[in-house]
């Protein structure tokens, strides 16, 4: 079952001779439970891409069909609410709000959401992810692979149908790399999640079960 | 339901003192200050008394709207079909319960699909099986029969025999890899995580192809650690472990070189064992881990296309992971992550 599909999506930026076609024309089917690495060069349109699969941008042209439901068919409140239940974000830059604590920061998804956490869940995620004697600390006293941590459980914990993981280990070198991708890997699989991973990294693409190449807002065949 | 009780509660309170407070006054009513503070008084009581009553009335009813929603919603899971009153992603409380209830049928629903799918997968594995089991069992029978039924001379006895005993090998390790495998997917077979030497592990793996390396002047070199500790079951990653040897020997040409090497990782542990073997095409990563898969350069080895398969299942149980990474011509390396923690 598909839990993603795009057809004949295309997003240009700019108007008239400065227009800049960052995806043209792109049909992509994403299979439920499964992990999709997405490669290219920066500027191929990668990015682009995620952020309309995660309602945070509109297409040019071409339908977004995630989870049964049409994404241009949602109002903007409920592009948000489908953003906070369904999908969970992981950044390169992390995203960290530096004033909370490790906690506080992997809860703040309930929070925005007036929910009460898992109890059981935030204990098992955070002793996976190593991050269980770090929890009253506060970001800037964490290493990069241990912010990249708080903010898988953070993507983690509202236990969403879709994880999208934008460059997560561009900043790592190789061996934290294979670490933080097989973290999320593990993650996404003992929850039944469906992860699209977006990477430079042959290496780490090996991890998936389906690679994609984009090239000039493309599909490479 | 006890967070119910609790919310109602004071509103019926509040209307019942309300109400004793405007009877009170009806009977002290002579008693009470001039007119216009008496009516006003009654006035309040009963404008009091007639709004909790509305929001009362109004709470309720949202709460019998909530409780209906969400039991349409159970309803159209129990019939199968979309839930008519389908707002996924409203901001209000019904939304809220009604997504987690249908991410809850969805976990259902991928259950069923993929017990479904695990019994086509036995039913393939059966018809694999009895495939596999046919012919020795032939080759046992047609043996049988001649030695039964004619007078042969001791060196063709002999070599009938010897024949046999192949088939009859080829049997056991099949039922031998079988069980193993029954094992692992039954789930019977429990995992001893413990705090072991990775060394001792790879030691015992790595005897279990001593001989056969010898007999193909294979050199196996090990670079690991001796005060190395993991948290994994010794006897089973041995297995696991084993089997990718087992593999990288079968594969590898007389006097190749087969290493294994181990390097501590921040949260896994990875061993490297690498062949100088054909390599893998790329394209068939995925595959040689699958049940039965054989590649066909492989045809002419023995073997049954269990073992790789079986190593990953060992491993992802305890939460690793197997990766490759091979050239054609020159060898290949699978990389095994155990997780510590």
């Amino acid at each position: 079952m598909d839990i993603v599909t795009i057809h004949n999506l295309k997003k240009y930026f700019g108007k008239g001779a400065c227009t800049v076609k960052a995806i043209d024309g792109i049909n992509l089917s994403i299979e439920k439970g499964k992990f999709t690495a997405i490669i290219g060069a920066s500027g191929s349109g990668k990015t682009t891409l995620m952020n309309i699969i995660g309602g945070l941008y509109e297409p040019t042209e071409g339908t977004v069909i995630v989870d049964g439901v049409n994404l241009s068919e949602l109002t903007e409140e409920e592009l948000t609410v489908f953003r906070r239940r369904k999908v969970g974000f992981i950044f390169q830059d992390y995203n960290l709000v530096p004033e909370l604590t490790i906690k506080e920061n992997i809860l703040f998804p309930l929070k925005l959401d007036d929910s009460r956490p898992d109890k059981v869940f935030f204990e098992e995620i955070t002793r996976v992810l190593g991050l269980q004697d770090k929890l009253a600390r506060y970001p800037y006293m964490l290493s990069g692979g241990g912010q990249q941590r708080t903010a898988i459980a953070r993507a983690l914990i509202t236990k969403p149908a879709i994880i999208l993981a934008d460059e997560p280990t561009g900043s790592f070198d190789a061996k934290t790399s294979q670490n933080v991708a097989g973290l999320l890997k593990m993650a996404a699989e003992a929850y039944h999640q469906t992860l699209i991973m977006i990477t430079h990294n042959l290496e780490l693409a090996q991890l998936a079960d389906r690679v994609v190449r984009i090239q000039d807002g493309r599909i490479r065949r | 339901m006890k967070r119910l009780h609790i919310r109602c509660l004071p509103v019926n309170i509040l209307l019942s003192m309300t109400a004793v407070l405007l009877v009170l006054a009806g009977l002290m009513w002579s008693y009470l200050p001039p007119a216009g503070i008496r009516i006003l008084l009654i006035v309040t009581g009963i404008a009091v008394f007639l709004f909790v009553s509305l929001w009362n009335w109004q709470q309720r009813r949202r709460q019998s709207d909530f409780a209906n929603d969400i039991c349409e919603t159970v309803d159209a899971f129990m019939d199968g079909r979309e839930p008519l009153n389908n707002r996924i992603y409203e901001e209000t409380q019904t939304s809220k319960v009604q997504g987690k209830l249908m991410q809850f049928y969805d976990c259902m629903q991928e259950d069923r699909r993929q017990s479904e799918q695990d019994k086509q997968v036995i039913q393939e594995l059966v018809s694999d099986i009895s495939h596999q089991v046919k012919t020795p069992i032939a080759n046992i029978q047609m043996f049988t029969s001649i030695l039964q039924q004619h007078h042969l001379s001791d060196e063709k006895r002999a070599e009938f025999l010897t024949t046999m005993s192949v088939q009859i090998h080829k049997l056991d390790f099949l039922m031998q890899s079988l069980i193993k495998m029954s094992r692992l997917e039954t789930g019977t077979f429990s995992l001893h995580m413990e705090s072991n030497s990775l060394y001792d592990t790879i030691a015992q793996a790595v005897n279990g192809i001593w001989a056969k390396a010898g007999q193909k002047k294979i050199q196996i070199t090990v670079d690991c650690d001796s005060r190395t500790a993991v948290k994994h079951d010794a006897k089973w990653t041995a297995e696991a472990l084993g089997n990718i040897l087992d593999n990288a020997v079968k594969y590898t040409p007389e006097g190749g070189t087969v290493s294994v090497s181990v390097r501590p990782w921040q949260f896994y542990t990875r061993i490297d064992i690498s062949d100088t073997g054909p390599g893998i095409e790329e394209k068939h990563y995925n595959d040689v881990f699958q049940r039965f898969y054989r590649g066909q350069e492989a045809a002419s080895m023995e073997g049954v296309g269990l073992g790789l398969y079986l190593a990953r299942s060992i491993i992802v149980r305890q939460k690793g992971y197997i990766s490759v990474k091979s050239k054609i011509g020159k060898g290949t390396t699978f990389s095994v992550f155990l997780l510590d923690y």
